[in-house]
């Protein structure tokens, strides 16, 4: 099956299970967003899908590759300009260095900074930072996205443009998109499916469709659909905060 | 402050003190063997350069053999310790003995182990002895910097050991690297001094050994001259070191 598939995951650390069973598929071009109460294991579910933690049971049907991904921070090599940092997925598989470096401007131009590739990440804004985090995580055209909760820190503003950005790759890419976020809102504006986690070990206890897949602005936000998904979400993580 | 002001500022200090210096002397008229004035100071550098300077010459050039070879032999132990987590735990309180323990006291049986034939490589071993310490811990310490994050993106791509190593464990590490040889760099210079007392040798020449020299003959400009020269190679040390970091961390 196309797209990004998890099948019966469970995870375990010192024989105790942290997360799952959780099962779940994000078709090509879809977002679906983990919701559900701190240390539920979110991000371990994450972690499992990007192949930086083995699973004790279950599988992840993935196209080959390394998914691109976004951390909590913007993890950006300070030492190295903008450009390398956004070549150094392509340059770690080898490509030539000024054929990485082409295709790092063009990942650079489409989040909308293609004036910034000889600057240091510390010359960048926090909602800068994060888009160079995106071109880097695309640069190398993955089979899927994974972002874990990477606009916590960004204020508002910055954090819409960036939520109007993943909403315009998802789409121009024809990726499968996973984002795990804390915030309701957030959660339902990106997604077209948000899975709502119970306590640890975290399971999938509610699958909330959004509707008004195409269309994501602020007209949106005042939707009965966005609001109607907002209020399941929220009562669905009241539910698994009892479980 | 401007520039000019911050540079003249301790020109003029230092100045106004060998002035001052040079009238006490004359005034209290304190014997030169005690302490002589400035200007004999200057008399004897330039009467005695051509003896002193090569000394110098001597003396940094085992200082400089001296901090690459701490160099080499801390951040190879770093990795190793890195690597080997066992041997760090049992090693490590061990690099602190040798780093407690004062360069002067061990410098006889150095000595005695590599012979008194060979004072140059005993003076070398001594000066390794004081000056690796720093090294090693600002590489070790540099080594376990490195981002946990930064690590799983590097991990996320399957990045080999050497391409994590050269292009985020290594750069991380640098600048706790260069502050270590920053410090290591003017106790190299201490270490061949202190090494060169206590070989009580003239064998190979350097600056402490000329120091030791002109006590026995009481000329005490001639030490004077000695210690200002010294004191222009640590400054030189400082400076250079200063200048690689500038250079490499920009």
């Amino acid at each position: 099956m196309a797209g990004l598939q998890v099948q019966n995951v469970t995870v375990g650390f010192d024989g105790t299970t942290v997360l799952g069973p959780v099962s779940l598929h994000v078709p090509p071009g879809q977002c679906a967003a983990l919701l559900g109460p701190s240390g539920c294991g979110k991000s371990t579910l994450l972690s499992v899908v990007a192949g930086l933690l083995a699973p004790a049971t279950g599988q992840v049907g993935l196209a080959s590759g390394p998914p691109g991904m976004v951390f909590q921070d913007a993890t950006l090599l300070g030492w190295a300009t903008i450009l390398d940092n956004v070549a150094l997925p392509l340059e770690l598989a080898g490509m030539d260095k000024t054929e990485a470096r082409e295709k790092a401007l063009t990942a650079l131009t489409s989040v909308g900074l293609p004036d910034v590739a000889t600057l240091k990440p510390r010359q960048l804004s926090g909602g800068m930072r994060m888009r160079v985090a995106l071109a880097r995580a695309l640069v190398s055209q993955p089979p899927a996205l994974l972002l874990d909760e990477p606009f916590a820190a960004i204020d508002e503003l910055g954090r819409r443009a960036l939520n109007d950005l993943v909403h315009a790759v998802r789409q121009t890419h024809n990726l499968p998109v996973l984002f795990v976020t804390h915030s309701v809102e957030e959660a339902v504006y990106l997604a077209d499916v948000v899975h709502v986690l119970s306590t640890r070990p975290g399971r999938i206890i509610a699958d909330i469709p959004v509707p008004g897949n195409a269309g994501r602005d602020v007209s949106f936000l005042q939707s009965e659909a966005f609001v109607g998904a907002c209020r399941a979400a929220r009562a669905a993580l009241s539910q698994g905060a009892r479980s | 402050m401007s520039r000019a002001r911050l540079l003249l500022a301790p020109a003029a200090a230092g100045g106004f003190l060998l002035l001052v210096w040079e009238m006490l002397v004359r005034l209290l008229d304190v014997p030169p063997v005690v302490l002589p004035p400035p200007s004999a100071i200057g008399v004897a550098l330039a009467g005695k350069a051509g003896v002193l300077v090569p000394a110098a010459g001597v003396t940094f050039g085992l200082a400089m053999q001296a901090l690459g070879w701490s160099i080499l032999i801390g951040v190879g132990l770093a990795l190793l310790f890195r690597k080997l987590p066992l041997l760090d735990a049992a090693l490590g309180p061990y690099a602190l003995v040798l780093q407690a323990t004062p360069i002067v006291a061990i410098a006889p049986l150095v000595i005695i182990w590599v012979g008194v034939e060979n004072p140059h490589r005993a003076i070398l071993i001594l000066a390794v002895v004081v000056a690796v310490f720093p090294v090693l811990a600002s590489a070790r310490a540099g080594l376990m910097a490195t981002d946990p994050g930064l690590a799983r993106l590097f991990a996320l791509y399957k990045a080999t050991g050497w391409q994590r190593f050269w292009r985020l464990d290594l750069p991380t590490a640098a600048p706790f690297l260069l502050s270590g040889i920053k410090t290591a760099a003017g106790l190299s210079l201490v270490g061949v001094v202190v090494a060169e007392f206590v070989a009580g040798t003239g064998s190979t020449g350097g600056l402490a050994w000329r120091l030791v020299e002109a006590g026995n003959r009481l000329e005490t400009a001639t030490m004077f001259a000695a210690l200002f020269l010294l004191a222009l190679l640590g400054l030189g040390l400082y400076a250079l070191m200063a200048w690689l970091e500038r250079k490499l961390l920009s």
